[in-house]
């Protein structure tokens, strides 16, 4: 057998080198990130890369000016009928260069998809969908953009209106503590879901409706609750979204599988079957009204029974 | 003749750009910012697969070796997983930080195999491919528990980068990758007649002049950096590297003096064919390539094999 060619404490050093010399070329190659202001004062071929983005675009007035969209983009139903470039976060760069756009609309999940389209010498405005906030500053940027103000502000206006009429009816109440689950598996029987934790836009709706987030802050972001753990958590009530189901009491009645559930007792259970759910738009801004209303069915305004 | 196929793959794959229907301008964008790119990066990255592929499997002499048997794909994964996980965004010299992070996660896989391979007194081939499916596959449960503990976006972008993909723009991932796939194939393609005697058996090898140790060595470095240098940009695209080379051993059989370049050019056409496919197939939503390769590729080597020269396989070679 061959001998070593360097003594073990030479080669171990060696390794110990090269192994630093990669750590440091991560933090050596940080440079700030520079997010660019929005400049154009009036696109005339957009492009949205989220459904969320196109549907602020239209209800801030610049619809007549959007010209490709991703194939998730299903409403309004003009969005869902312009020409595709392909998934939210995996456009087809072809399709959209061929669209000639001068202002591509994204979020700061695309960040993959942002230093493509800079190559591609293409104006990118990002929305941020991360928040209640976020999206009614971006109908005002749309506004912007397309000097739609008139119609752009008084969008703004009227959901500002909403979430305050929710928050005067709200504030006094005692916040129940929810969990939302944004997906739970039927597969097995009753399985795991996986909750809305305590950052994004899902904990910032149920706050602004008068609830507060029972799962606990942690490194997880959409951590996965087995019946065990959320009979440990034992939500006031429980928020089920199940997008484009077709039978939301079926789903209701599921919650029955975990009979020591507070909420499950006490029939506080809600399920949302609306479509719009997943896309952190002006419609989930909305929405805000229904969930008030199903946390806390006392209210004296309140128009409507809980739903379903 | 070989060269010939090729050039028509390549021709056919970018002159469809000519043909959309648009101002010239945009069809020159088009062009020459996305799709000569993408055609120049599956070109190099298909041969650095098939012939890593190649490599490998004549070093271990296991038919089923590839160019991730040794965990350089999951270090790279891990690194993008991670990267992507702790939302950062750096670059540098124009490099996306996804690859450098993911450029750093195979240098530090390989290592990991080859210090590990260094713990037995020897440079043995099977204790190299222990270590390093077994590293691999400890590398793929923490990518799991990466993943698992991201959001959803994120969550998707790791999922869609472990699907392997070419769709870039610019030809800066194509620099990106060049120097790593010119290194190892011209090690590659040196070593050929090692590579032949390494198949027949190691100490039959030592007995014909071949330094066997050194070679292993050599070949297990510039592989794995080519490896490395082509996961970091495409993502891990599975197949190529497995099943070109065995197309090779039944068309023109196990000598690496021919296999070599068969290897080259078809693991370049060969991926070329399945991005074209992933790209038209439901445009203008595209089919990650990694899903393709083998959708394509399957059946065509199970035509060759059952019904063409099978004599010609990996054991005769």
């Amino acid at each position: 057998m061959q001998q070593p060619i360097y003594p073990p404490s030479s080669r171990r050093r060696r390794v110990v080198l090269v192994v630093l010399a990669c750590l440091a070329a991560v933090p050596a190659a940080c440079v700030p990130d520079v997010t660019s202001a929005p400049t154009l004062a009036s696109a005339q071929r957009i492009v949205s890369l989220a459904p969320s983005a196109t549907e602020v675009l239209f209800e801030a007035g610049c619809g007549a000016r959007v010209v490709g969209v991703t194939s998730y983009c299903r409403y309004p139903a003009e969005a869902a009928a312009l020409p595709k470039v392909g998934g939210y976060l995996t456009p087809s760069y072809e399709a959209l260069v061929a669209l000639r756009p001068d202002l591509v609309v994204l979020l700061p999940e695309h960040v993959d998809a942002r230093p493509y389209l800079t190559t591609l010498g293409l104006d990118v405005v990002e929305f941020d969908h991360r928040s209640i906030r976020g999206i009614l500053d971006s109908i005002a940027t749309a506004g912007d953009l397309c000097a739609t103000h008139a119609r752009a502000d008084a969008t703004v206006a009227e959901l500002e209106d909403l979430l305050r009429r929710v928050d005067e009816r709200t504030k006094e109440r005692r916040r129940p503590r929810v969990v939302i689950s944004v997906s739970r598996g039927q597969e097995r029987g009753f399985g795991s879901l996986s909750a809305a934790g305590p950052d994004g836009v899902y904990d910032d709706l149920l706050r602004r409706a008068g609830g507060r987030n029972a799962v606990p802050p942690g490194p997880v972001l959409h951590p996965a609750l087995s019946p065990e753990s959320l009979i440990r958590l034992n939500p006031d009530a429980v928020v089920e979204f199940a997008p484009g189901a077709v039978d939301g009491i079926a789903i209701r009645g599921e919650w029955r599988a975990l009979p020591s559930l507070t909420a499950v007792a006490r029939e506080r259970v809600f399920v949302f079957t609306e479509d719009f759910l997943p896309v952190p738009g002006p419609r989930l801004v909305r929405f805000t009204d229904t969930l008030a209303r199903a946390l806390h069915p006392n209210d004296p305004h309140a128009g409507r029974p809980d739903p379903q | 003749m070989w060269l010939a196929g090729v050039s028509a793959v390549v021709l056919a794959a970018i002159a469809a750009a000519l043909l959309i229907d648009l101002p010239m301008e945009g069809r020159q964008e088009i062009l020459w910012r996305i799709r000569v790119p993408r055609v120049s990066l599956g070109l190099a990255a298909g041969a650095a697969l098939a012939a890593s592929g190649m490599a490998f499997q004549a070093m271990f002499r296991n038919a089923l070796a590839t160019p991730y048997t040794l965990g350089v794909s999951s270090g790279a994964s891990l690194g993008a997983a991670l990267y992507m996980r702790a939302a950062l965004r750096l670059d540098a010299a124009g490099i996306d930080g996804v690859s450098l992070a993911a450029l750093a996660g195979a240098g530090l896989s390989t290592m990991l195999v080859y210090g590990l391979t260094r713990l037995s007194r020897a440079f043995s081939t099977a204790t190299l491919l222990l270590a390093g499916v077994a590293t691999s596959f400890s590398i793929t449960s923490l990518i799991l528990l990466t993943q698992y503990s991201s959001d959803v976006t994120t969550a998707f972008r790791v999922g869609r980068w472990l699907m392997g993909g070419l769709d870039v723009v610019g030809f800066e991932p194509v620099w990106q990758v060049l120097p790593f796939a010119a290194a190892g194939l011209l090690v590659v393609t040196v070593l050929t007649r090692e590579m032949d005697l390494l198949v027949a058996g190691e100490d039959l090898a030592a007995t014909r002049g071949v330094s066997v140790e050194p070679v292993k060595r050599l070949l297990f470095f510039a592989v794995s950096l080519m490896v490395g240098g082509v996961t970091a940009v495409c993502g891990p695209i599975g197949f190529v590297g497995l099943i070109v080379p065995h197309i090779g051993r039944l068309l023109v059989g196990g000598r690496h003096r021919l296999l070599a370049p068969f290897s080259i050019l078809g693991g370049a056409s060969f991926l070329v064919t399945c991005d074209t496919v992933a790209r038209v197939a439901i445009a203008p939503v595209e089919v990650p390539v990694g899903s393709i390769t083998a959708l394509v590729g399957g059946p065509f080597f199970l035509t060759l094999l059952l019904w063409g020269r099978a004599n010609r396989g990996f054991e005769t070679s």
